[in-house]
């Protein structure tokens, strides 16, 4: 006879799925659970200082991993502090289970201690949202969040637990864990589509390949690079798809996306939303759209029009057209787009050699790129530093670059380098943060330095909100550093950036480099503005 | 038709400072972006772009969108924009200038 309270059942639950960390928060509403997990085995919980840093770090986690990602929050306050990162998840696809407390049934509309609708809150910013009623079916719901979590397009997804309910008991005897079940389809699309989009392909004089997010969830890298080094088709990656084909494959022209679009005649996107940062899928010169995604409701997003369009599983999908489609005569085409990227890489170069004071971004990012691994996990945090980051470090794997989803979010990129530290114990983690993006959940280095995380931190300080001229002044966020045991430094000049990195990169306890930056640089030319029609 | 008045208030307001690569970002605006914003297309559709302009119903190429914006033939607006990036940052908004008042003195001549 074994008698468990509603929190160990909860932790058994999540045990049979596999998770080993659990990022959250404490509460009163909680703490069944919490016990639970903390004194669990091959378990682990990262207690953060602010619940969406929780919900951020379970992004994180499975940006990372490609397993959805746990986060516990607690009641009322604890769900609406976490609503900014589950509806952050929500736009970028990312799964992740949130389990929240709640307060009791019977004490809804009585005035108890945080008590909230909170079903209503989270029902916009999740996939799936439910309340578990009854202690035996612990095992159930956690089972269906993490299915809901993955299938079709990933999500967040919501359970909540009442203080009543963790707090009850049972033999465990009488409850019923549920099979395992893998809900990704994988799934073949049928022959006659794969057959018209083989047959657009084949007679494209520019075809590229767009892969999104959903090649990553799918697990298609190696479908997606064998598909591409069979035909010859060039690739860009987008989002949490960025490194599925590592950069620096001869085919593989990065993030540029908006120089392969804007040339190409046959466009196969796969797993890719027509959204606002690809353009909303409009692309002149284009006479066919092949789009693979997992959602119906994604093809054609935006009105765009698809000349063939394929609901199915990326990985199947893919292979399925590499078994179809022959080689194809694109040397003229890639080596034109080479010239084009090798012209755009020796501009960068050039603007990267700059000495001016402030410093320029470039200067900075191509700095610290030069000491960073092949495996190394660069997560880009703001507005106005995209421009550069996304540039300047290439994703030579997958799960390394973590980017704005179009929520638009700033200020989840500590949340995300905690995972990725977690996730790769004695790899590079840089949190590439502006100034402005610093001030959101700076206070998780603390969260880093209790965990013994190296992460780096490293502020590209413009003084100000840049994108809309809103000053903030110089403010030495390198001194935060001492109190949370950390390492600090501020650059103003090139020359100290180089030693600073190095001390950052090495020292073995999470670092904050201030560097201030030019508040306006100048880009770098090296797009493509026609003519090829 | 070209939309006179509209490419005239461009070239009356060029900024003082002129980006290259970009249609709008920390450093300002390109040629493409300012005649854009011009036209009323707010700062998300271009901010951190080079050449997308991001409006569901207007979007598309930035050579295209304003080709079409302001009446332009697109050949045009290429080699607009393709002055802007090939001018030396410290020359680009003169030589930019230039360019709209020849342009504008050939649809619309004194």
């Amino acid at each position: 006879m074994t008698v468990v309270d509603g929190g160990q059942l909860v932790c058994r639950a999540l045990q049979r799925e596999g998770v080993t960390h659990v990022f959250g928060l404490g509460g009163g509403h909680i703490n069944t659970t919490w016990w639970a997990i903390r004194d669990a085995s091959e378990m682990r919980i990262v207690d953060v200082r602010h619940e969406a840093a929780a919900v951020y770090a379970a992004e994180g986690w499975a940006l990372a991993t490609r397993q959805p990602g746990v986060c516990l929050v607690t009641a009322a306050p604890g769900i609406t502090n976490a609503i900014t990162g589950l509806a952050n998840a929500r736009a970028g696809g990312i799964p992740l289970v949130c389990i929240a407390g709640a307060a009791t049934t019977r004490g809804q509309d009585a005035g108890e201690v945080e008590s909230l609708d909170q079903l209503e809150v989270v029902r916009s910013v999740t996939k799936w949202a439910r309340r578990v009623h009854h202690l035996d079916r612990i095992p159930e719901y956690v089972a269906l969040a993490f299915r809901e979590a993955r299938a079709g397009r990933p999500g967040p997804v919501y359970l909540e637990l009442a203080i009543d309910v963790i707090h009850s008991t049972i033999e465990e005897s009488d409850v019923v864990f549920p099979p395992l079940i893998d809900p990704r389809s994988g799934g073949a699309a049928d022959a006659g589509t794969i057959e018209r989009a083989v047959d657009l392909l084949e007679q494209a004089r520019r075809p590229a390949i767009v892969a999104g997010s959903g090649v990553w969830w799918a697990g298609a890298d190696d479908a997606l690079r064998e598909l591409v080094e069979h035909t010859g088709i060039p690739v860009v990656t987008r989002q949490a798809g960025r490194g599925t084909v590592p950069d620096d494959h001869p085919l593989c022209f990065g993030q540029d996306w908006q120089n392969i679009c804007y040339q190409a005649d046959v466009l196969l996107c796969v797993g890719k939303q027509l959204d606002y940062f690809f353009g909303y899928g409009r692309f002149p010169n284009l006479d066919h759209l092949v789009q693979v995604d997992i959602e119906p409701l994604e093809i054609g997003r935006n009105r765009v029009p698809v000349s063939v369009g394929i609901v199915g599983d990326a990985e199947a999908t893919l292979r399925q057209l590499k078994d179809t489609i022959k080689p194809l005569a694109t040397t003229d085409w890639v080596a034109g787009l080479r010239a084009q990227a090798d012209e755009i890489a020796a501009s960068q170069r050039a603007v990267a050699r700059s000495d001016d004071v402030p410093i320029h971004p470039m200067r900075l990012c191509a700095e610290l790129q030069d000491l960073l691994d092949r495996d190394a996990t660069v997560i880009a945090d703001g507005a106005s530093n995209l421009m550069w980051t996304r540039v300047a470090f290439p994703a030579h794997l997958p799960g390394r670059t973590p980017s704005m989803t179009n929520f638009g979010n700033i200020g989840h990129g500590v949340g995300h380098a905690l995972a990725a530290a977690l996730a790769r114990p004695g790899s590079q983690v840089v949190w590439m943060v502006g100034d402005g993006s610093f001030g959101f959940h700076a206070m998780e280095l603390d969260t880093a330095a209790r965990f013994g995380l190296p992460i780096v931190a490293v502020v590209m300080n413009n003084r100000g909100w840049s994108a809309q001229w809103i000053p903030l002044g110089v403010r030495h966020y390198e001194r935060l550093a001492p109190g949370f045991d950390a390492d600090g430094a501020l650059v103003e000049r090139p020359d100290q950036i180089r030693p600073a990195l190095e001390r950052a990169l090495a020292t073995g306890t999470p670092s904050i480099v201030n560097v201030l930056v030019d508040q306006s640089p100048e880009y770098f030319p090296g797009r493509y503005l026609g003519p090829q029609r | 038709m070209v939309d006179v008045d509209l490419l005239r208030r461009a070239r009356d307001t060029v900024p003082p400072r002129l980006n290259a690569g970009l249609l709008f970002g920390e450093g300002g605006f390109c040629v493409l972006g300012w005649l854009l914003h011009v036209a009323g297309f707010h700062e998300i559709t271009v901010f951190g772009n080079t050449i997308a302009v991001a409006d569901p119903a207007r979007g598309g190429a930035a050579t295209h969108v304003v080709a079409n914006t302001y009446g332009l033939p697109i050949e045009v607006v290429e080699s607009l924009a393709q002055l802007n990036d090939r001018t030396p940052s410290a020359e680009r908004v003169a030589a930019i200038t230039a360019r709209l008042d020849e342009l504008l003195a050939q649809v619309s001549p004194a």
